[in-house]
């Protein structure tokens, strides 16, 4: 997989968001209520970063990471909703479409592996995605949540419990 | 029981296998038309940057006000029209050709000089920039159109007071002096006035 960590400036925008763009929705999924307003705070992060600081150097998985949680808080604000831990919260209520796409085979564990993930706290829940998918460090994401790297490693192994503990019940009814 | 990282190492790769949704065609095409707009203003600016470095000195502090307010209008107008894909403004008016003389109605133009000096200047840039076009800004006008009673209105202190609406028309010019061709922006404004009525 090419590194997240790889710089911008011999590639144009559409190749770099083609290969990035999906960990930058995901992860924008955490801190939204829908696929629309994630894919908002995506289009209005990543425009920043590509005019104005892909030039400053900066690792730019991290710098766009924080800028959609950034844009996601200003959303919830504008919107009458006090904190990210409700946009979750209405995120599981509003099922507007899976964060994986649909496989030939096997597609009965996606979807159950979607479903334990939407069970989880929102919490262990963001720190799963950024970790797995966002590929980020317990240190950068401590750094994103404000936690303190141990916290994150935490909520990240209570997750993994939890969400094996799920698939499991799954597997053996 | 300490769990094991180890015993997760399955389930992580797993996870990491799931192929994650695609971000949308439409916003893969919002974020296109969005750089790209941006892009177009960002070569306006360029050239407009170009153009006043080698722009002689104005003896009117007419025309700087005029090319202050003026250009990121017009430039807001290209930005609009590639961004929004409306209709284009309108053409300049005979943009390869001098224009024979000012527009009816103007109640201000304000023409730079055009000194021996600046023909020297300009042939100097074009020996010195051969093929590399600059547009210099020559004229800056704004024609009122007059204006029109809207209203009478009661202001929130009680005050009665009548709501004028005047009509503009700003104009700036541009010329390249390597190829005698001519770029005009027309931007409409209007500005709304509120006048108390004071009785006597």
């Amino acid at each position: 997989m090419d590194s997240p960590t790889s710089t911008p400036h011999h590639e144009t925008w559409s190749d770099w968001f083609h290969r990035h763009g999906p960990r930058l929705l995901v992860c924008a999924r955490q801190w939204t209520r829908s696929v629309a307003d994630a894919e908002d705070v995506v289009q209005e992060a990543f425009i920043r970063f590509w005019r104005r600081q892909r030039s400053l150097g900066g690792e730019p998985m991290g710098l766009l990471l924080t800028s959609i949680r950034r844009s996601a808080v200003d959303l919830a604000r504008r919107e009458g909703r006090r904190t990210l831990r409700e946009q979750a919260v209405e995120a599981d209520r509003h099922d507007d479409g899976g964060l994986f796409e649909a496989t030939s085979t096997g597609d009965d564990r996606r979807q159950a592996i979607e479903a334990a993930l939407r069970r989880l706290p929102a919490e262990q829940r963001e720190v799963l995605v950024l970790k797995i998918w966002g590929e980020r460090t317990f240190d950068q994401i401590g750094e994103a949540l404000a936690i303190s790297p141990n916290t994150a490693a935490s909520r990240y192994r209570y997750a993994l419990k939890a969400l094996r503990g799920e698939l499991s019940s799954v597997e053996c009814p | 029981m300490i769990d094991d990282p180890q015993d997760y190492q399955e389930l992580e790769k797993e996870l990491r296998s799931l192929r994650l949704r695609a971000p949308s065609a439409a916003l893969h095409a919002r974020i296109g038309e969005a750089l790209a707009a941006s892009q177009a203003l960002a070569d306006f600016r360029a050239l407009d940057q170009a153009a006043l470095r080698t722009a002689p000195v104005s003896t009117s502090a007419e025309p700087n006000r005029w090319l202050h307010w003026g250009l990121p209008v017009a430039a807001a107008l290209v930005v609009g029209t590639l961004a929004f894909r409306g209709p284009p403004p309108p053409p300049p008016a005979n943009p390869l050709s001098l224009p024979a003389s000012a527009p009816a109605g103007a109640a201000q133009n304000v023409p730079l000089s055009s000194s021996t000096a600046d023909r020297e200047l300009d042939l100097s840039l074009a020996t010195r920039h051969p093929g590399v076009d600059l547009y210099k800004p020559v004229a800056a006008e704004n024609v009122s159109f007059g204006d029109d009673e809207e209203k009478v209105i009661t202001l929130p202190d009680g005050t009665t007071a009548r709501e004028l609406r005047q009509r503009y028309l700003d104009k700036v010019t541009w010329r390249n002096p390597q190829t005698n061709a001519w770029l005009t922006w027309s931007v409409p404004r209007d500005e709304v006035r509120v006048v108390p009525i004071r009785a006597y």
